[in-house]
């Protein structure tokens, strides 16, 4: 800390109400931690560096205790003890469960398809799966479509008669 | 291999059943956790008893985790409150009434928090204090601030990951950390002299 103060007391930043004045002593100041990733929107570098000056060479000096190993073993025993069972299926453990759960879940997806081919290939066979018909009847011609057809079959009925009278010109208009 | 896989994969593993995976994410987290805790309370043995707490709630909600979210943030989160349970319970037990006599030493009316040792401590707890409301309301400022630089300080979370785990705004989160900072320097001021004059 000592050696923070006397190397970082000249590149003390200024105070905020002195932020519109530039001063000389905080144009070299050098950041000693990294801005954490993803923090786009982090204060300007050179600002507090003698307070970060000062964290970081605490913490390069072993600052951080360790905590007793005597937690750990009785953590570990309590994970052993409470351990969740590895799940098979369910809704919650569907989204979760990725590792352990992928390989029966595309099996059964495989059944599910060979069961509705099945359904789907008896249906057909059986003629229950055709697409149902329209009952009403389908929208009636024209007019002039069905009076034009009616003098054909017409024409057509003589025709025939004529021919089966063996009098094959007969019952042609001229 | 196990140890190369992040935090999220490996809480899954251990819904898996797993038990190697949460001893990779202890092995991780113990120690970084447990100096968040110590320096938000201040005693060993309640950072201690609260960091066992904490990984207890890890263990018996490993089932309710989600994907999702992000291992540290639930991890912290968890840690977080416990530490500000603990502090409330303090608060009241130790809590002084009103009424009573101020002793010889406030006698001139000013606040025990405007000691240079209990402004603001950037890695100790302040002393409790029971001189007046606004002191206490300057208290609970200053355990807010001291969360936030602590996590941004010391874990080197991002701003948007200490919204999540405090439950505020981002700019709120902000503007704590530049308070913090701005006392910790004032705290910091009055030993410049004695640091000139080390050899």
């Amino acid at each position: 800390v000592r050696r923070v103060f006397r190397e970082g007391h000249k590149t003390w930043g200024p105070h905020r109400n002195e932020r519109t004045q530039p001063s000389p002593t905080t144009t070299t100041t050098l950041r000693v931690r990294a801005v954490p990733r993803g923090d786009d929107d982090a204060e300007p570098p050179g600002e507090w560096s003698s307070v970060r000056d000062m964290i970081g060479a605490a913490r390069a000096s072993g600052f951080d205790e360790e905590p007793p190993p005597r937690i750990d073993a009785l953590l570990m025993a309590a994970a052993r003890q409470h351990a969740p069972a590895p799940r098979r299926r369910g809704g919650a453990a569907r989204g979760v469960d990725e590792a352990g759960g992928a390989a029966p879940r595309d099996g059964r997806r495989g059944m599910a398809l060979v069961v509705v081919g099945v359904a789907a290939g008896v249906m057909y066979r059986r003629g229950d799966g055709e697409v149902a018909q329209p009952s009403v009847p389908p929208a009636v011609a024209p007019v002039a479509k069905r009076a034009a057809t009616r003098r054909y079959l017409r024409a057509d009925n003589r025709r025939r008669a004529s021919a089966a009278a063996g009098c094959p010109g007969a019952g042609r208009r001229r | 291999m196990l140890t190369a896989e992040p935090d999220e994969d490996l809480m899954v593993r251990y819904q898996g059943g797993e038990v190697r995976a949460f001893e990779i994410l202890l092995s991780r987290h113990r120690k970084p956790v447990y100096n968040f805790i110590l320096r938000y309370v201040g005693d060993k043995e309640t950072a201690e008893d609260l960091l066992q707490e904490t990984f207890m709630r890890v263990i018996k909600g490993a089932e309710a985790y989600k994907r999702q979210a992000k291992f540290t943030t639930w991890l912290y989160t968890i840690a977080r409150n416990l530490c500000v349970d603990q502090t409330r319970r303090r608060k009241h037990r130790k809590h002084a009434s009103l009424d009573a006599p101020m002793a010889a030493d406030e006698d001139s009316g000013t606040c025990s928090t405007s000691s240079p040792a209990t402004r603001w401590a950037p890695i100790a707890r302040p002393s409790t204090s029971s001189c007046t409301r606004a002191a206490a309301r300057d208290r609970v400022a200053l355990d807010e601030q001291r969360e936030v630089f602590l996590m941004r300080e010391f874990l080197d979370m991002p701003f948007k990951q200490i919204a999540d785990v405090v439950g505020v705004p981002e700019n709120t989160v902000k503007s704590r950390m530049r308070y913090a900072l701005e006392k910790l320097r004032l705290e910091l001021d009055e030993y410049k002299d004695l640091a000139k004059a080390a050899p």
